[in-house]
C-alpha cells in the first residue's frame, strides 16, 4: 500500500519444528520480524515487491 | 418503575452519548512510539498512535508531535497536537498530509458524517490548504477496499476543497455523505479501511505549516463537543494496532517476561497481547542487545532476539540467544531507556 524501503529479506525457520515462520527484513532501516500473514502491511509490501521483481527473499540459514 | 414509564426520548442520545468519535486517539495523547520529530522525512511515518504523516516521494518536510502546556485554554481539553512544515515548494502533485486509517471500509457507508478539528497556521500569516495533488481535496475520506482478490477501486469524498487557516487555533467543522458500498468488493487480505486525510499540496509556499489537534469524526450532520475518553481506554483502543511491550522505569531494571531455556544457549517466552490485534503484528526491538538482559542464574546480554512461531493476533513467541542452563526458568529485562519492543499491526 505504501512505498517502503526494503533492503534485505530472509526467511526465518522456527527452531522448534524447522518450518518457515517469518521473514526477517530490514525496512526503512529497521530490522523487523514479519509474520507470513496477509493483512500485515509489511508482509503485503514484501510480497508486492517480490511479485514485481523488485525484491528476493533469501532462504533461511 | 414499569418500563412503560421510560420516556424513549431520553434514550435517544446517540449524538451526545458515548462512542461518538469514530477516530482513535483523536486527542492525540497516546504516543507509544515516543515520537517527537523528524526533519526532512523521506518516508511516511507513524507518529502519535494511529496518526500517520504521509507524503509522496520527493517531498521534504518536517513533522513533530508536541504537547500543549498545562492549563492552556486555546483548545479546551487538548493534550497534544501534530504539526508539519513544508521545507521546499514542490510541483503541483507533491503532497504531505496527516492521516488516520479507520478499520473496516463499511464504516458509516451511505451515512452523513461530520468532521471537526482544531488547526492553525504555524507561521505569522494565514495559510491555505489546497487539494493535495493526489486526492481531490485537502480534507477528505478515502474508502479503501484493500488488497487481495479483485477489490473495488478507492472512492474519495471531499469535506472541503480549500481551507484558509488562521494564525490562532480555530475549530473547523465539515459534513459530508460517504457513498454506499453496496455492490463493492472488499479485498481478501483484511486491510480495507477508511482513510481520513488532512493535507496540502507542496506548491504552497515553503516554510508554511499546520498544527492539528483534537480531531473528531462522527455519524450525523452535527459536530458535537469533543468526546473525552480516559487515557486507559484510549491506550487500549490503540493497542489493537500497535503495542510497545517495554516500559522502562528510570534507573531500575524492568522485568519484561518470564523465560524458559530449552537449550544452553536459547531461551524463549510467549507474550499475550493486552488486546487482540487487528492482524498478526510485525515485531521489532531496539535500541541494542545491550539494552536487555537475560537472567537464568546469570546476567547476560542476548546476542539475538527473534520471533519463535507463527503469526497470531493474540500472542507471540519470542526467542533469545543467551547462555542458560537448559530447562531452567528465568526472565528477560530491559536495562535502558533506549529499550523497546514493538508489535505493529497498523495499516
Amino acid at each position: 500500500m505504501e512505498s517502503m524501503n526494503i533492503t534485505s529479506a530472509q526467511y526465518h525457520n522456527n527452531p522448534i519444528d524447522g518450518q518457515q515462520d517469518s521473514i526477517v527484513a530490514t525496512i526503512d532501516g529497521t530490522v523487523v520480524s514479519v509474520p507470513l500473514q496477509e493483512g500485515n502491511r509489511h508482509y503485503d509490501e514484501i510480497m508486492r515487491q517480490v511479485n514485481a521483481g523488485e525484491l528476493t527473499i533469501a532462504d533461511a540459514e | 418503575m414499569a418500563l412503560s414509564k421510560v420516556d424513549p426520548n431520553f434514550l435517544n442520545v446517540s449524538q451526545v452519548g458515548g462512542r461518538r468519535n469514530i477516530l482513535i486517539n483523536g486527542n492525540m495523547e497516546v504516543n507509544q512510539r515516543s515520537f517527537s520529530s523528524n526533519t526532512g522525512r523521506t518516508q511516511f511515518t507513524y507518529a502519535g498512535d494511529r496518526w500517520i504523516f504521509a507524503k509522496n516521494d520527493v517531498v521534504n518536510y518536517d513533522s513533530s508531535y508536541n504537547s500543549f502546556s498545562v492549563g492552556q485554554t486555546d483548545v479546551p481539553g487538548a493534550k497534544a497536537y501534530h504539526e508539519f512544515t513544508l521545507n521546499s515548494a514542490g510541483s503541483g502533485t507533491d503532497f504531505v498530509r496527516l492521516e488516520q486509517r479507520i478499520e473496516d471500509v463499511t464504516t458509516a457507508a451511505g451515512e452523513q458524517v461530520t468532521l471537526s478539528f482544531w488547526a492553525r497556521s504555524n507561521t505569522g500569516s494565514g495559510f491555505t490548504l489546497d487539494a493535495d495533488g493526489i486526492t481531490a481535496g485537502p480534507v477528505e475520506i478515502m474508502q479503501y477496499f484493500g488488497t487481495g482478490g479483485t477489490p473495488s477501486s478507492v472512492v474519495e469524498t471531499d469535506f472541503a476543497t480549500s481551507i484558509t487557516l488562521n494564525t490562532t487555533w480555530t475549530k473547523y467543522t465539515y459534513t459530508a455523505t460517504l457513498p454506499s458500498v453496496s455492490g463493492k468488493t472488499i479485498g481478501t487480505d483484511g486491510n480495507d479501511h477508511l482513510r481520513l486525510i488532512i493535507g496540502t499540496m507542496m506548491d504552497d509556499d515553503a516554510g508554511n505549516g499546520i498544527q492539528i489537534a483534537q480531531v473528531q469524526l462522527e455519524r450525523g450532520d452535527t459536530a458535537t463537543p469533543f468526546e473525552h475518553r480516559s487515557y486507559a481506554e484510549e491506550l487500549s483502543l490503540c493497542q489493537r494496532y500497535f503495542n510497545n511491550i517495554v516500559d522502562y522505569y528510570g534507573t531500575n531494571v524492568t522485568g519484561l517476561f518470564m523465560t524458559a531455556a530449552y537449550a544452553t544457549d536459547n531461551t524463549y517466552t510467549v507474550y499475550q497481547y493486552p488486546v487482540e490485534m487487528r492482524a498478526p503484528p510485525t515485531f521489532s526491538y531496539g535500541g541494542a542487545y545491550t539494552d536487555f538482559k537475560s537472567r537464568h542464574g546469570n546476567n547476560v546480554t542476548p546476542s539475538n532476539i527473534t520471533t519463535h512461531g507463527y503469526g497470531s493476533k493474540r500472542q507471540i513467541a519470542l526467542g533469545f540467544t543467551a547462555t542458560a542452563t537448559a530447562g531452567s526458568a528465568g526472565w528477560m529485562e530491559s536495562v535502558s531507556s533506549d529499550a523497546y519492543m514493538y508489535l505493529d499491526a497498523e495499516f
